[in-house]
């Protein structure tokens, strides 16, 4: 049997970024489908829209913000 | 399809496949005026070409953006440049360990090349001694051919990255001498030509790249591939523009994906001994014609991600060459 907090997670709707990923305005203030496209890493910190670090490899991705540190994928 | 379309189609083949001769521009200009519905019968004859002229194997190489943005040019398709308000945030030089990284995922993907690509205009001292450390580690500690794309070169430089085992160059010629300073105008088409030059007279194979979709004609387009044959690249990776927020090209349409077809087939059929290979904005553009790219004269691919964005995974790619039945292999030019 699964852990029921876990159950209650998949469940709740996922809580929003305050800042959008990729042009980093507050949330609200862009339409996510038009500010980037399919294949764009984020490019701003979702905690305080910041330009992060993006250091984009053939297999995958890092980004970082200076102040809250790695961002997950 | 009309006789003589079928006609003009025959003679082509004739010339490049019968008579191993390459086609004059007029002839590639009829052929770019060939209807939609006989695209498919250009992009089979290009695929013709290719195994004709190249054999089954395809290239596949990975890419890696070791010092990104800040870059002084102008370069209006290009998110990098300091000249425009870009999201992308301007990074130092990456560590050695991270370059590493990259390359050792690029081998496991069963690339035969690695590519490092700098944001600049040319390399200064420190950049070309860092260059020439990393080039002999990855060659050594991952095994891959090294590639390096890091602007304008001086003939002193060029000399260096030859004999610090640089493998191939990339520098793009990007679009058609006429158009060139629509597109840039912080350097010259001739200064991109002159860098071309010294990458061969120096030894190391030339990569020089185009991107479709900036605005140019039909008529530039042509120009361009006469202007590739002129500069000799082993290797022209073809990009379609993907618009980038902030860059004066960021509300370009998309070329559209039959019309992508028909220009990979035609730079084919104008540079039958060049490694083609399938580089940015692939996925944007052809969508769902991504593996008829591979029967219309490609012959190589830059695999899993780009510079500053993502590409599709690198199995559906592989996936795609398996599923066609193309080998991976290493490619070098075939005179």
């Amino acid at each position: 049997m699964g852990n029921p907090l876990d159950v209650v997670a998949e469940a709740m709707p996922p809580v929003p970024d305050p800042f959008c990923r990729w042009c980093g305005r507050p949330a609200g203030g862009c339409d996510q489908s038009t500010c980037h496209g399919a294949l764009d890493a984020p490019m701003a910190c979702p905690t305080c829209g910041r330009r992060i670090r993006v250091v984009v490899i053939p297999t995958g991705y890092t980004a970082t913000c200076k102040e809250h540190g790695q961002l997950d994928p | 399809m009309s006789a003589a379309h079928r006609t003009l189609l025959a003679e082509a083949a004739t010339q490049l496949l019968d008579e191993r001769l390459p086609l004059d521009l007029d002839t590639l200009r009829a052929l770019a005026a060939l209807p939609d519905d006989m695209v498919p019968s250009l992009a089979a004859l290009a695929h013709e070409v290719r195994l004709a002229w190249c054999g089954p194997e395809v290239e596949v190489e990975g890419i890696l953006s070791a010092k990104t943005g800040g870059c002084p040019e102008d370069c209006h398709f290009c998110s990098q440049s300091s000249k425009f308000e870009t999201p992308i945030l301007a990074t130092a030089f990456l560590d050695t360990d991270e370059v590493l990284r990259a390359a050792e995922e690029t081998a496991r993907l069963g690339a035969s090349e690695f590519c490092i690509v700098l944001a600049l205009r040319g390399p200064d001292e420190r950049t070309m001694k860092r260059l020439l450390e990393l080039v002999p580690l990855v060659r050594e500690k991952v095994g891959l051919n090294v590639a390096v794309s890091a602007g304008i070169l001086t003939d002193d430089q060029a000399q260096r990255l030859a004999e610090g085992g640089v493998h191939r160059y990339n520098h793009n010629l990007e679009t058609a001498r006429s158009f060139f300073p629509e597109i840039v105008t912080t350097h010259t088409w001739e200064e991109r030509y002159d860098t071309c030059q010294l990458v061969r007279d120096n030894g190391m194979e030339l990569c020089c790249g185009v991107l479709l979709g900036m605005g140019e004609t039909v008529e530039q387009r042509i120009e361009l591939i006469g202007q590739l044959r002129d500069v000799e690249p082993a290797e022209v990776p073809l990009n379609f523009l993907n618009p980038r927020p902030g860059t004066p090209l960021a509300d370009r349409a998309l070329i559209e994906p039959l019309e992508a077809i028909r220009w990979i087939a035609l730079f084919r059929l104008g540079l039958p001994s060049v490694i083609l290979r399938y580089a940015g904005g692939r996925e944007v553009t052809l969508r769902e014609l991504q593996i008829m790219g591979m029967t219309s004269g490609i012959n190589a691919l830059i695999v899993g991600n780009y510079l500053t964005t993502l590409g599709r995974s690198a199995d559906e790619d592989l996936q795609m060459l398996d599923d066609l039945r193309m080998p991976i292999g290493a490619l070098s030019k075939v005179i």
